[in-house]
């Protein structure tokens, strides 16, 4: 008898839970799933967490992210290009990553050209180069010099197979005609304590993490490869157009109803007027420039993919060597 | 203001009301999310993210904090009742508290996890404190070289694990290797194994496999022959620990803390290692090794107090440099940023109270989890007395939807079946699983230590014997190695097997 | 692609074996049981009391031997086949293909070893060991040492009811939605495997998956997929 009861208690909640997701409007009508290929708290994840408050908010509809690090992405990327073409499961990725996949693997079920339907992109951080503090190079130019001096000699700390910092340190050694041993590591952090520690000559990161170790006095940063807060010169100011800049973007699959991307054009453009929103990418040194509307959107990506044609398979790390 | 004085600011600032509402609420949500296997810290702070927008940097920092100790509890709570471990640092746990569960004394076990636990983080809050800025630099002078090192170190701890033939142990650990080389090479980005399965490009996980391999291959080799009312047939015996565990577990417990605590400094370190070690340390130093295994509270004690330790080492390099190493401190870092506060090296000159502040609440997270956890007991173990049928249907419930948390993905839970079958197999063939699992944890950061440091040396082998820290391992470990080859007390057990022969 | 269907095949074969293994090992302790049953019937009818046959008649121990010669010889033909040398004699072949396949990815140079470098390593020491774990087995057997005892028996239906049900679970978690999946799974394990009744497997059933999915998707926000509930659900 008590169980008869316990079960018809529960079975009135659960039905009344689910009259409460009811909603009344166009879109939005119901929760939005955003799978972010990365894991949890990573620059990606965090962004795209702040972003799904925000809208949420404005539009009192519950924004979840859901993490999909699988495979770089890929297998969230699949997901969301043959999803329904409602709107409400989108993809938040590293461009590069979306790009680098559908120019380096002619077997990848997606391609960033022709199954998605961007509905943002933005530059949030720039890749810098940088040396501990007590090393002898004090700008790129004399890196560079020494270099071309003793090939192979100097070994460099770099981020993973096919990573926007993998490809603009390969960059650098194509245009500058030198020969840096490039390691990998698992993460900016892991490079930077091999700089710190004296295993590695040079290293690679991201603004973001370089500034309070520049702040204290630790490291000394020689490049960057976007204008950032840092001060320091751009590598095509010194004569490298090295450009591959981490770019985020918010995908939806290819034929969304144009009522969707507009709703989300207005709201990210309320969203990034917003003081307080802008005050946490200050505060997370996230330097943002973003870019909506369809034309502009199109122009921009097609750009990012032609960066990453510069680049064989087995250096985008879709092939063995 | 000294050291003390700041501590005393930093835990006066958490002892407030409101702080420790968050702290409490951090802990429990942490131990919830510790005993589900496949949602970790990482997914339970993810998630309390956008809740904590409205709320001061000090209080959010000081949740996310009670969030990882308590999922680190409640990672061993489910070690010990149902040999399933809801972390990876728990795993070690697995080995003697289940079995001590099966004896009836999973009281005991859950309380000295906890006063293990406790111990170590008190300990180890002490060391941060005057022990943070220089140990930093100690931690830095690891490089790929030392790792490689201090890996080969750990693995000859790993003969101490073996219970039964050596042959086996070492075959299983090389299994494990051989399990860790499936994905995607990170230095060639070559395809090992992958077959073309999209999702076996990021390896088979340490976690799924776990939860497979110990926690659904005990269900089946229980269930083999049919379900019985219950599979905890012995009276319980007592609830919290006896004189008896403290005397066998003081020492334990020191020693767990001071290694756990050295080697999570190290960055990249995960906390799994120093769990290994420290059990292995025990099972060396013991009067009685062949009881490890089957029971002694020392293999509870020991690994909980360690894992403990290294999670607050690894603060010190977060809270130094700056650098995060393990995804608890990487989470950390992420929290901080969010609210402005930049780690670094400038991050105690800057804003000591959120430094102090997060020590403080560490500390407090500590005791809370002790208060919250001890009265919780006698409730864990009334639930071992569920009928079995239900019981092993809510577990195995909880291994699927664990693993597919992991990632939302299928695969994961896919393997896990697997591996619980493999499991079954393992122990019907008498193969041991912990040394798989060691060699599943240690295989990718001995490849990738071993390849590094060969680049970095183009090619010279010699570099591991250059490098002073790296010498000293590898002398440690051939001594290790070497050294049960000439102690009388193996000859003597030489003489006995060949008698018995 | 015919390495993946050589890799099923094998692993199938060698749970068919077992399974077979397992089955007929069993058929030759039980034809062993009866044997001795029908010995020691007939000798306590005798009122003796037999401490391990030794203070058996003389005639009735040469029946116990007659009797159980024909079990133990059918032993002795299969006893290199037992438990120990199986497990090895599988690890070792799953060595030789691991080292193999390593092998053609490439082992590079000292400078810059290949992704083949370490996995061949580990697995041309797991296939030496696994021979010497082998040898080892065979002689052990051979000498006629080690009998299979009852817990070698591989009673395998429970298992694999058990792991299928996981598996198809798997599969269809985002087809038709965590909590219908709950729901079957659960009745299929009370009711299939622990023996109860259908009314108690359906009502825990009901009771498990309106838990779990409060639990997991309010509570927790697990995102566990909705599948077919998804309109009720959102």
């Amino acid at each position: 008898m008590k169980r008869r009861t316990f079960c018809l208690v529960v079975s009135i909640l659960f039905c009344l839970t689910a009259v409460c997701h009811a909603q009344v409007r166009d879109y939005p009508k119901k929760p939005i799933q955003i799978l972010v290929g990365h894991t949890a708290s990573s620059a990606i994840d965090v962004f795209y967490r702040l972003t799904a408050e925000e809208v949420g908010r404005t539009w009192k509809v519950p924004i979840n992210i859901v993490n999909k690090p699988v495979a770089s992405g890929s297998v969230a990327a699949s997901e969301v290009a043959n999803a329904e073409k409602d709107g409400y499961l989108l993809f938040g990725t590293l461009v590069g990553q979306l790009a680098s996949v559908s120019v380096g693997n002619p077997k990848s079920p997606v391609h960033i050209l022709r199954d998605f339907d961007v509905i943002e992109m933005h530059y949030y951080a720039a890749n810098v180069i940088f040396v501990r503090a007590d090393s002898p190079f004090k700008s790129l130019d004399e890196l560079v010099d020494y270099a071309r001096k003793k090939p192979g000699e100097l070994v460099a700390g770099i981020t993973q197979m096919g990573s926007n910092i993998h490809l603009d340190a390969l960059l650098l050694n194509r245009l500058a005609k030198i020969d840096i041993t490039l390691v990998h590591q698992d993460g900016p952090p892991e490079v930077l304590t091999g700089v710190l520690g004296g295993h590695f000559n040079v290293g690679w990161t991201n603004h973001v993490l370089a500034t309070p170790q520049v702040a204290a006095g630790k490291i000394r940063v020689l490049a960057a490869d976007m204008k950032c807060p840092l001060g320091v010169p751009t590598f095509a100011e010194k004569g490298y157009p090295i450009d591959l800049v981490p770019v985020m973007g918010l995908f939806g699959p290819r034929g969304m109803p144009p009522t969707v991307i507009k709703t989300w054009d207005e709201a990210l453009k309320t969203m990034m007027k917003d003081p307080k929103f802008q005050a946490s990418m200050t505060k997370l040194n996230f330097v943002i420039d973003m870019t909506t509307g369809a034309d502009k959107l199109d122009k921009l990506l097609k750009e990012e993919v032609a960066r990453y044609s510069r680049f064989t398979p087995e250096e985008l790390g879709w092939r063995k060597k | 203001m000294d050291a003390f004085g700041y501590l005393w600011m930093g835990l006066s600032t958490v002892l407030q009301p409101i702080n420790l509402l968050y702290c409490f609420a951090g802990v429990f949500c942490g131990t919830l999310v510790g005993v589900l296997p496949g949602i970790g810290p990482t997914g339970a702070i993810a998630l309390l993210l956008p809740v904590t927008f409205h709320v001061p940097p000090v209080s959010a920092i000081i949740m996310f904090c009670g969030i990882m100790y308590g999922a680190q509890y409640g990672g061993s709570t489910t070690s010990i009742l149902v040999n399933i471990p809801g972390e990876a640092s728990s795993i070690v746990t697995c080995l003697d508290g289940y079995q001590m569960a099966r004896q009836g004394r999973a009281g005991p076990a859950l309380g000295m996890a906890a006063f293990g636990s406790f111990i170590a983080g008190t300990g180890s809050v002490f060391g941060l404190v005057f022990l943070a800025p220089v140990l930093a630099e100690f931690g830095l002078r690891f490089g790929p070289p030392e790792y490689f090192s201090l890996i080969i170190f750990g693995l000859t701890a790993l003969l101490y694990l073996a219970h039964g033939s050596m042959a086996r142990a070492m075959m299983m650990a090389l299994l494990g290797l051989m399990l860790a080389s499936v994905g995607i090479d990170p230095l060639t980005s070559y395809p090992r194994f992958t077959y073309d399965i999209l999702a076996l490009r990021d390896g088979l996980g340490l976690v799924q496999i776990v939860i497979g391999l110990f926690g659904v291959s005990e269900i089946l080799i229980t269930i083999e022959k049919g379900v019985r009312r219950t599979i905890f047939d012995t009276e319980i015996k007592g609830l919290l620990p006896t004189l008896r565990d403290w005397k066998d577990s003081i020492l334990p417990i020191t020693r767990g803390s001071i290694l756990g605590f050295f080697l999570g400094m190290i960055p990249g370190i995960s906390v799994v290692i120093p769990t290994f070690v420290s059990y292995a340390l025990e099972k060396k130093i013991s009067k009685h090794p062949e009881k490890f295994g089957t029971g002694v509270i020392e293999g509870v004690a020991a690994p909980e107090a360690a894992n403990n330790a290294a999670s607050s080492g690894t603060m010190v390099p977060l809270l130094s440099l700056g650098i995060p190493c393990g995804a608890a401190s990487a989470l950390v870092l992420g929290a901080m940023m969010i609210y402005g506060v930049v780690p670094g090296p400038m991050l105690i000159s800057q804003s000591p109270q959120i430094f102090w502040g997060v020590i403080g609440s560490m500390y407090v997270g500590n005791l809370m989890l002790l208060l919250l956890n001890l009265p919780l007991i006698p409730l864990w173990v009334k639930t071992l007395k569920t009928p079995y049928p239900i019981l092993f249907t809510l577990i195995l419930l909880f291994c699927l939807i664990g693993s597919y948390t992991i990632a939302n993905s299928m695969t994961d839970m896919v393997i896990m079946i697997i591996f619980g079958f493999v499991g079954y197999l393992m122990k019907k063939f008498e193969y041991e699983m912990a040394p798989l699992v060691m060699g599943l944890v240690l295989g990718p950061l001995m490849e990738k230590t071993f390849r590094t440091s060969l680049l970095m040396s183009k090619g010279s082998p010699a570099i591991f014997f250059r490098r002073p820290i790296s010498v000293v391992l590898l002398v440690l470990a051939m001594l290790v190695l070497i050294s049960p080859l000439i102690t009388r007390k193996r000859l003597a057990e030489k003489i006995v097997q060949a008698e018995e022969e | 692609m015919l390495r993946q269907s050589a890799l099923k095949a094998f692993f199938l074969f060698f749970v068919f074996y077992l399974g077979l293994h397992g089955e007929t090992s069993s058929l030759a302790d039980l034809t062993e049981q009866v044997q001795t049953t029908t010995v020691s019937k007939k000798l306590d009818k005798e009122g003796r009391l037999i401490n391990d046959g030794e203070e058996a008649h003389p005639s009735k121990e040469i029946h116990c031997e007659l009797l159980l010669q024909p079990a133990r010889a059918r032993k002795k033909k299969r006893a290199t086949m037992n438990k120990d040398v199986l497990g090895s004699l599988f690890c070792l072949l799953f060595g030789i293909f691991f080292t193999v396949e390593s092998f053609r990815f490439g082992m590079g140079v000292w400078s810059r070893p290949g992704p083949g470098y370490f996995p061949f390593g580990a697995g041309v020491l797991f296939s030496l060991i696994s021979l010497f774990v082998l040898i080892k087995a065979i002689r052990k057997t051979d000498s006629g040492e080690s009998t299979t005892q009852s817990a070698d028996r591989f009673h395998l239906k429970n298992i694999l009811l058990i792991v299928t049900g996981m598996l198809v679970y798997a599969l269809l978690l985002k087809k038709i939605g965590f909590a219908l999946c709950t729901f079957g799974l659960v009745i299929f394990f009370i009711h299939v495997i622990a023996r109860k009744g259908w009314v108690n497997s359906i009502m825990t059933g009901l009771i498990v998956a309106i838990l779990f999915h409060v639990l997991f998707n309010m509570l927790l926000n697990a995102q566990l997929p909705n599948g077919l509930l998804g309109f009720v659900l959102g």
